[in-house]
């Protein structure tokens, strides 16, 4: 198994691939664990001492926190004791990141922009922008708001980068990371709730925005109190109406983590399967097996990764023209 | 009963019923699309985003119930 290389069981494997790499506060007198390394008890305690630190007689080096600080998690347990500052810089690195490398790429084709002679770059992010601008032109009919199809280009394109992280092959980066000396890497930025959970807010911050702004105050109050039983109801209509409202940003966050955590994890369980033991005839067969199940997989994950940017997108421009619909009285 | 077995007999559910929900909301959709432009051919390119935006929300959440089935599976 690929896991065996690194010295885990399949298990620890998975478990490592999914937890992300976590800066946070850790209290005084939190107990923190290593991993050692070495075959027998006598290496693993050398290397603990070469540390300084204590050996538990299994598989870590304990250590004792003497003042409060900010420290990078080894495990769960590290994790667990960080509490809300737990900040996960893997999600912000890649993020920003792509986030950064969309911007400048499409920057890079506005600046050389010609009509005479147009670049192959140039041609396909027109053809992108005439698309987003077909949907929002589709979608968006309750108002004119030039900020919502940048935001939709903006949207597909940085969720699109960020699933396509999810195409490149689950140890590729994580291990060269992890032999540098970074304990825990995920490169997928939207499998991680947190990111999802933060565009989703965005957009509903937005979504209460424009629903303020174009039916103002007591028109919003009414549109969520007074709407689908009229104003005898109004406890029935507030409950169901808030009750949808809260709906959006969780059904957006959740379908694209869900979507990307469950492929991510098919990878893993396809990658953990992968043999490295090439010389029997069981390594062998399961390698083989193994590399056209990933290939299957990934060529199916294609269409997931595209249609969940673009489902975000769409779901987007959707709620945005709700909000800037005005209220009528039915 | 065994935490073992009902992990297994958990997550067979989880798959088993992502793939009937899944399989009825995929066929509804493509059938209707299908009878659609049958009926109304020049309506073709005005179906096809709607029809996609639809599977990508029907597919989505068995492909959750999957993912966290192998999650029940392996990990738990």
């Amino acid at each position: 198994m690929a896991s065996e290389s690194s010295g885990r069981t399949f298990q620890e494997y998975l478990e490592h691939h999914l937890q992300n790499l976590v800066y946070g506060p850790l209290p005084a007198g939190h107990e923190r664990k290593f991993y050692t390394k070495g075959d027998d008890e006598t290496t693993k305690e050398a290397y603990c001492q070469s540390k300084n630190l204590d050996y538990d007689g299994e598989k870590y080096c304990k250590e004792t926190l003497t003042e409060d600080g900010w420290y990078l998690a080894n495990n769960k347990t590290d994790v667990d004791a960080m509490g809300f500052w737990a900040l996960h810089i893997d999600t912000m690195f890649f993020s920003v990141l792509l986030g950064g490398l969309f911007l400048f790429i499409f920057a890079g084709a506005a600046q050389n922009f010609s009509l005479d002679k147009p670049t192959k770059l140039q041609l396909f992010i027109e053809m992108m922008i005439d698309f987003i601008n077909g949907v929002v032109k589709g979608t968006f009919k309750a108002a004119q708001n030039s900020l919502i199809a940048p935001m939709a280009l903006t949207i597909f394109f940085w969720v699109l980068l960020m699933n396509v992280m999810d195409l490149v092959p689950v140890d590729l980066i994580p291990y060269p990371a992890e032999l540098l000396g970074v304990p825990y890497l995920k490169v997928v930025p939207t499998t991680d709730l947190n990111l999802t959970a933060a565009l989703a807010l965005s957009v509903f911050v937005l979504y209460l925005f424009y629903s303020i702004k174009s039916k103002g105050f007591v028109g919003f109050i009414k549109s969520i109190s007074l709407h689908p039983f009229g104003p005898w109801m109004l406890p029935a209509n507030l409950f169901i109406e808030i009750i949808d409202l809260i709906a959006k940003p969780l059904s957006l966050a959740l379908r694209l983590y869900g979507n990307l955590y469950a492929g991510e994890m098919i990878f893993l369980l396809i990658a953990g399967m992968v043999s490295i033991n090439l010389t029997s005839f069981m390594g062998l067969g399961l390698n083989l097996a193994g590399i056209t199940l990933s290939l299957i997989w990934a060529i199916f994950h294609i269409l997931i990764v595209v249609l969940q940017a673009f489902i975000f997108m769409m779901l987007t421009v959707v709620y945005m023209n709700m909000a800037h619909e005005k209220f009528e009285q039915h | 009963m065994e935490v073992e077995a009902a992990r297994f007999i958990g997550a067979g559910l989880m798959f088993g019923l992502a793939a009937i929900g899944a399989g009825v909301g995929a066929g509804v959709l493509s059938s209707k699309l299908i009878e659609s432009i049958a009926r109304q051919p020049e309506l073709e390119d005005q179906l096809r985003p709607t029809y996609f935006l639809g599977i990508g929300l029907v597919d989505a959440v068995p492909m959750i119930s999957v993912g966290l089935a192998f999650y029940v599976l392996f990990v738990a």
